[in-house]
């Protein structure tokens, strides 16, 4: 495929700043994938990195007993759940605020980040922990707690990264995949003032070294939850570093923030989703840690926080429950999807712009929006199902891009030149001469005889109004005899 | 934001469409504890859990055998020892590792383990000061920073995954399993669960036990082995249970430890030691 008509950009790497939350404008999806694919280091470490994951993948689930009748539970509980969400949402809340904790509900994006700078005001807290978690990063809380005077620290490791190289996570499990080791070597030089090493091992250890410290200070901890079980009002948290056990043990007070479809019935449940996830994510049986969480410390307990919060986030999600798509709202945060997907295996999770790349995040970013500025990112996939086969909990997610689309396009959110393409094809494709004359006619525009010696495969641009065909990608090169001709010279033989 | 909480269930309810004054009424049908697999009669009723879905088989059926197998799998160090070798092995174990100076829940501190430390010159400092009175009690903060492994128990391990299971309380074990750089499990073969399954049944048990409040002893053997654990008596877990008095409410917390702390975030090369303990020895006690 030939990359020299997409811009090329001069720095392919994220400038420092650029990507801070708060300022920055999405880039438009063509610069971002042309951004991605200039980038040589990007495409080794994410083809490296999700091929590894694709197998390892692969292989536990395939050491799974009933992996998949496992799967179909999974996505019959989660549907179930989300179809009775009222009862089981207040079955939790009543059972998490019997146990101690605070409940709080946030309609919006700016009210969770209201909330929980209200509590970390209440607490005067200085310095916050965070561990690794998508909805956080959806409201975008460092930002405003930063503005609120509290320091936050990222914990987990990749996370850490991102936020010393004035960075955003491209994947949602593992956030650095499209760093490699120089970049993250030179970050932690040029950042901590620590000596140069490209050793893994080196760097980790400089990095806990530092982040100790955070910890033994720290007043206030936010953490995400993958699970909220509504039978006994539990908080589950699956890591794997011991940021998220540390984040939960040693700030005073805890602050989980999860959106309303996480909500499981029963803990017994667990046993379905646990031997999932980790295994979809990271090839792992379980995540090193998997922490549950029922409320704060107790009166001869030696540790733990005084106070556990949890926020409620809709944000966009009660809409999504509504409309047809509400089978997106399924997803666990494996991650299975983004390792499988040939587009983001591609242009890694910066490409997109969206908080949640990938798969997943083509569908429930536009759902989520609030603005039409994610529109085009329901266009960005071949449909070819690898999502679907890999997700743990069944989401079509192929089918409901193809409805996103459809929905588009009674919205008309699609150009006019697109409709009008469509208009013809339609037309070319519902008779047969049409559809003879219209095939002779690319053929021989597409393979004009002149240029048949050359036997080019593809056509990289075409002229005239059609260029769009080819703006983003090469046209295919029609073959030389239609199928219809094979199969009747075929019949011919006999 | 009581008005945030009516207009998100408003919204839901919408959705669902399910009127308001249903919502409070439906039953959740199983969400009784421990009866999970049971489809209801009334209400709405999640989907039933058939076991021999969600139930793993094990490699071996010695319990022992298979954790041992498992544990080994997912990154932990499991080795089996008789109980009366117990107190040499952890301290040969804390010499291999060259820790000086190690804390011990309160709990797990006999007077055999400090005797064998004391001949291998290891300082074992106690998590929790045995008298609660005492003004001794080290500072926790300081302690748990400042050692260089820390030996505790476990209230389950399961064989299914080769994890362990901490929950928060007086024993400090939530901490000192994550804190120090070495963390060594003392694990009875009688607190071994076959499956996650086993688990989760026996913690909703405990829940249970939080609202209706159980004074017999526990019918399971997995909540009586959570007393065992936590209590000092450690010669004789079998008797500590049924004098030791049930759990009578959920812990704050409770940690399923399945692997050292690791991390591949960098390139995906395993690392080990992120933030928790880089080494975790299981010592398997049979009976």
């Amino acid at each position: 495929m030939s990359e020299h008509k997409l811009p090329i950009i001069q720095d392919p790497r994220p400038q420092a700043g650029r990507h801070t939350h708060d300022s920055d404008e999405r880039l438009p999806f063509p610069e971002g994938v042309a951004r991605a694919l200039a980038d040589e280091r990007l495409q080794a470490a994410l083809y490296k990195a999700t091929s590894a994951k694709r197998a390892v993948r692969a292989e536990a689930l395939s050491k799974l007993e009933h992996a998949a009748e496992l799967r179909d539970l999974a996505a019959t509980i989660k549907q179930h759940t989300l179809d009775h969400l009222d009862v089981y949402l207040e079955r939790f809340v009543d059972r998490f605020e019997a146990n101690g904790g605070h409940a709080h509900f946030a309609r919006t994006a700016e009210e969770a980040r209201q909330i929980i700078c209200d509590i970390a005001a209440k607490h005067q807290s200085r310095l916050c922990v965070k561990a690794k978690s998508m909805a956080t990063e959806e409201i975008e809380i460092n930002g405003a707690l930063q503005a609120a005077g509290v320091e936050v620290v990222e914990t987990d490791l990749g996370e850490f990264i991102v936020q010393i190289d004035h960075d955003r996570p491209s994947h949602i499990v593992t956030p650095i995949i499209h760093k490699d080791r120089r970049t993250i070597a030179e970050a932690f030089t040029r950042e901590l003032g620590t000596a140069y090493t490209e050793d893994p091992v080196e760097l980790t250890q400089l990095a806990r070294t530092h982040l100790r410290d955070i910890f033994r200070r720290c007043d206030l901890g936010i953490t995400g939850v993958n699970f909220a079980v509504a039978e006994t009002g539990t908080l589950c948290l699956c890591t794997n570093e011991g940021n998220g056990r540390l984040t939960v043990t040693r700030p005073r007070v805890h602050v989980a923030l999860m959106g309303i479809e996480k909500v499981i019935p029963r803990l017994m449940d667990l046993s379905v989703f646990l031997k999932l996830l980790a295994r979809s994510g990271t090839g792992q049986p379980m995540t090193c840690y998997t922490s549950m969480i029922h409320g704060p410390r107790q009166a001869d307990d030696l540790d733990g926080p005084e106070e556990v919060h949890v926020v409620i986030l809709d944000a966009g999600r009660s809409d999504i429950l509504a409309s047809e798509h509400r089978a997106g709202l399924r997803c666990i945060r494996c991650g299975a999807c983004l390792n499988a997907c040939p587009v983001f295996s591609k242009i890694g999770g910066h490409a997109y712009g969206s908080v949640y790349p990938g798969p997943i995040g083509k569908l429930i970013t536009p759902l989520l929006a609030e603005v039409e500025a994610y529109d085009d990112l329901p266009q960005v996939s071949s449909l070819c199902g690898l999502c679907r086969e890999v997700c743990p909990v069944g989401i079509d997610i192929p089918g409901l891009l193809v409805r996103l689309r459809r929905d588009q396009v009674s919205q008309r959110v699609v150009t006019r030149g697109h409709r009008l393409g469509f208009r013809v094809a339609t037309f070319l494709l519902n008779g047969r001469l049409r559809y003879q004359a219209a095939q002779w006619f690319a053929r021989l525009a597409l393979r004009p005889p002149w240029r048949r010696a050359r036997s080019a495969n593809y056509v990289e641009r075409v002229p005239g109004p059609l260029h769009t065909l080819t703006d983003r990608r090469d046209l295919r090169v029609p073959a030389k005899k239609s199928f219809r001709t094979i199969w009747e010279e075929g019949l011919e033989h006999e | 934001m009581s008005d945030a909480r009516t207009e998100i269930f408003e919204r839901i309810r919408r959705a669902v469409a399910r009127p308001a004054e249903r919502t409070a009424q439906t039953s959740m049908g199983t969400l009784v504890p421990g009866k999970h697999s049971a489809v209801p009669a009334d209400g709405i009723g999640p989907p039933s859990l058939p076991e021999d879905v969600i139930r793993q088989s094990l490699p071996s059926t010695n319990l022992v055998a298979s954790y041992v197998e498992r544990a080994r799998a997912v990154g932990l160090f499991p080795q089996e020892v008789q109980a009366a070798e117990l107190s040499r092995h952890l301290v040969d174990l804390l010499a291999e590792q060259g820790a000086k100076r190690v804390l011990v829940e309160a709990a797990m501190l006999t007077d055999d383990l400090a005797a064998a430390a004391k001949q291998r010159d290891v300082e074992l400092v106690p998590l929790s000061g045995g008298d609660p009175s005492a003004e001794e009690v080290p500072d926790v903060d300081t302690t748990l920073y400042a050692c260089n492994a820390a030996i505790t128990g476990v209230d389950w391990a399961v064989a299914e995954t080769g994890s362990l299971i901490v929950r928060s309380g007086a024993s400090g074990r939530r901490s000192a399993s994550l804190i120090p750089p070495v963390h060594i499990a003392v694990v009875y073969a009688d607190q071994i669960l076959a499956d996650l399954v086993d688990l989760f049944a026996a913690l909703t048990e405990h829940q249970e036990g939080e609202s209706e409040t159980r004074t017999s002893s526990a019918p399971t053997s997995a909540s009586g082995h959570a007393s065992a654990s936590a209590s000092a008596s450690m010669e004789t877990p079998e008797s500590a249970s049924s004098s030791a008095p049930p759990a009578t409410s959920a812990p704050a917390q409770i940690h399923v430890i399945t692997g050292p702390s690791k991390t591949a975030d960098i390139e995906g090369v395993l690392v080990t030691g992120v933030h928790g303990p880089g080494k975790v020895h299981v010592v398997v006690v049979r009976e």
